[in-house]
């Protein structure tokens, strides 16, 4: 064996050393890991917002509990009368800087019509139009802001607040209006809790167009 | 190097070494270098970062922060990102570099401009959303947004209102890396879709671009000339829009529907030309930026993470009630 071969061997034992020894440190301290790309979707979709299953627990759990805690329809509307501003910051919830407010509205009446887009009740006997629940698309956002239990600051997006409104609407269309289709009759009496929408320009209102959460047939 | 048989180990090593800290040493690298020419920090500056200032809107947004700021005792000075996440982040960099107080910002990517934040906010520079909004609520101190999905929806009951059941209609889209941008066009279909003969020919990205759009729509009434409306994700591109509809001799029936409350879009609401835009607040959204950045140095800590500002919707019967980019009165 030549003192060549020697220093080669050495060289080249030095080298796989270095080469194995980078592998262990790399092993350890990996600078990236491979996953499937499957994997990877799968684990995106389970972090998206389910706005439906966010929905279905707000509906069941929250929601129906503040029902018991609802201002009252007729309650509202006279306040309204006698000072809309402070009526709106002690009953209403307000979104940042909008135009209106919204309110979680409960109260009993009877049945004044059944129209093809809505049903309209009297609070008072004998009394005016006082609420107006429409029939048909449920537009807006009167239940997720009128409830004042869902703020956007919790939310990473507003497409992800937004959606709760979608869900909640369609939720009021297969749920609750079909019941009230059903079962609204000119003269009945009617009960009902629901989400409320009032600007701010128009003054206090004749009438409270309202998506209802609960109607029932006394 | 004095010892041959350590060489590889060495080479290794730095070779580790170097991939490792690669990815970590270029903000510092970066930092390092800006703060070398950066100026001075003066006592009261605030940075206006603006996602584009080729649209009038935009203009009024930046301008509104920059005048407010000045307004409060600041020097104030407009960043043009030119819709460009690249030159966001140089500005980011500079500001960060030049010392200013605050950062009234308005995205150009709801997800990509979170680090921009992010290095703001471990400078200790507090950073305002304005308009925009970005995907994470830990970065920025408040974001001032449009309450863009609300608005959209008035826009799209006025659109069945006008336009009727059924039809054919375009729809042009912003930019696809904004919020916004989703929030109108879901707003807008989550009112629409429930009509479904009311039918989207097309849907496609005019990147909120006035000549962009231009040529958009052009190019749908090649393939489809018998639409009957076209829903614009911005007033820009509702101009570029009924402009293409005017050279096409088709303006006077097909109804032109924006988002934004542009000036331009307001008067042809008033002349009946355009059918309905959504009313956004710029000066609103500007202002509330500005003196919510103020009490920020001024020691107020209790901020909202999100402001939504209403839009309303303009139609010809309250076109009267609005002007200069919000109602008359404001």
């Amino acid at each position: 064996m030549t003192a060549e071969t020697t220093t080669q061997r050495a060289r080249a034992t030095r080298w796989i050393t270095a080469v194995a020894s980078l592998a262990v440190v790399i092993y350890f301290v990996p600078l990236f890991h491979v996953v499937s790309l499957t994997g990877a979707q799968e684990k995106a979709e389970a972090a998206l917002f389910n706005a439906a299953e966010y929905v279905e627990s707000f509906w069941s759990g929250p929601l129906l509990a503040a029902t018991s805690n609802a201002v009252d329809a007729s309650e509202l509307l006279d306040a309204f009368e006698q000072d809309f501003e402070a009526t709106a910051e002690r009953f209403g919830h307000r979104l940042g800087l909008s135009g209106h407010s919204s309110y979680l509205v409960s109260g009993e009446g009877q049945i004044i019509a059944v129209e093809e887009t809505a049903v309209t009740i009297a609070l008072r006997e004998g009394g005016p139009v006082e609420v107006i629940i429409e029939i048909g698309p449920v537009f807006g956002n009167a239940i997720r802001d009128g409830s004042g239990l869902l703020n956007v600051s919790d939310f990473e997006n507003a497409q992800d607040f937004n959606a709760l409104s979608a869900e909640l609407n369609i939720l009021v269309e297969e749920q609750v209006l079909p019941s009230l289709v059903a079962g609204a009759t000119v003269g009945d009496k009617l009960r009902f809790v629901g989400g409320v929408e009032v600007g701010d320009s128009g003054g206090a209102p004749a009438a409270l167009t309202l998506v209802p959460v609960v109607v029932e047939f006394p | 190097m004095n010892h041959p048989r350590l060489r590889p180990l060495v080479l290794a090593f730095l070779l580790f070494s170097t991939i490792v800290m690669s990815g970590c040493a270029r903000d510092e690298t970066d930092s390092a270098s800006d703060a070398g020419v950066a100026p001075e920090p003066a006592d009261k500056r605030m940075a206006v970062v603006v996602s584009t200032l080729n649209n009038p809107w935009f203009v009024v947004l930046a301008e509104t922060a920059r005048d407010h700021a000045q307004g409060l005792g600041y020097e104030a000075i407009i960043f043009d990102s030119q819709n460009d996440p690249a030159k966001e982040a140089a500005h980011f960099e500079n500001i960060i570099a030049s010392g200013y107080q605050a950062i009234l910002f308005n995205p150009t990517d709801a997800d990509g401009s979170v680090a921009n934040v992010r290095r703001a906010k471990a400078a200790d520079i507090p950073v305002f959303c304005m308009d925009r909004e970005i995907n994470a609520t830990d970065a920025a101190v408040s974001q001032i947004i449009s309450d863009n999905y609300s608005g959209a929806v008035a826009v799209g009951q006025e659109f069945v209102k006008q336009v009727g059941q059924k039809g054919k209609y375009a729809e042009l889209l912003g930019l696809v890396g904004d919020n916004n941008t989703w929030n109108r066009s879901k707003g807008f279909h989550s009112v629409v879709d429930r009509f479904p003969e009311l039918e989207m020919v097309s849907q496609l990205s005019a990147e909120f671009d006035r000549a962009k759009a231009l040529d958009v729509l052009e190019a749908v009434l090649q393939s489809n000339p018998d639409i009957d409306a076209v829903f614009a994700g911005n007033d820009a591109m509702a101009m570029g829009a009924y402009q293409a509809l005017v050279a096409a001799g088709k303006a006077d029936h097909v109804k032109v529907f924006g988002f934004d409350g542009a000036d331009d879009v307001i008067r042809l609401i008033a002349e009946e030309k355009i059918a309905a835009t959504g009313m956004q607040f710029p000066k609103v959204m500007a202002q509330t930026a500005a003196e919510s950045a103020d009490q920020y140095i001024n020691g107020k800590r209790d901020f909202p993470q999100k402001t939504p500002v209403a839009v309303e919707l303009v139609t010809i019967e309250n076109v009267s009630d609005f002007g200069d980019y919000g109602r008359q009165q404001d």
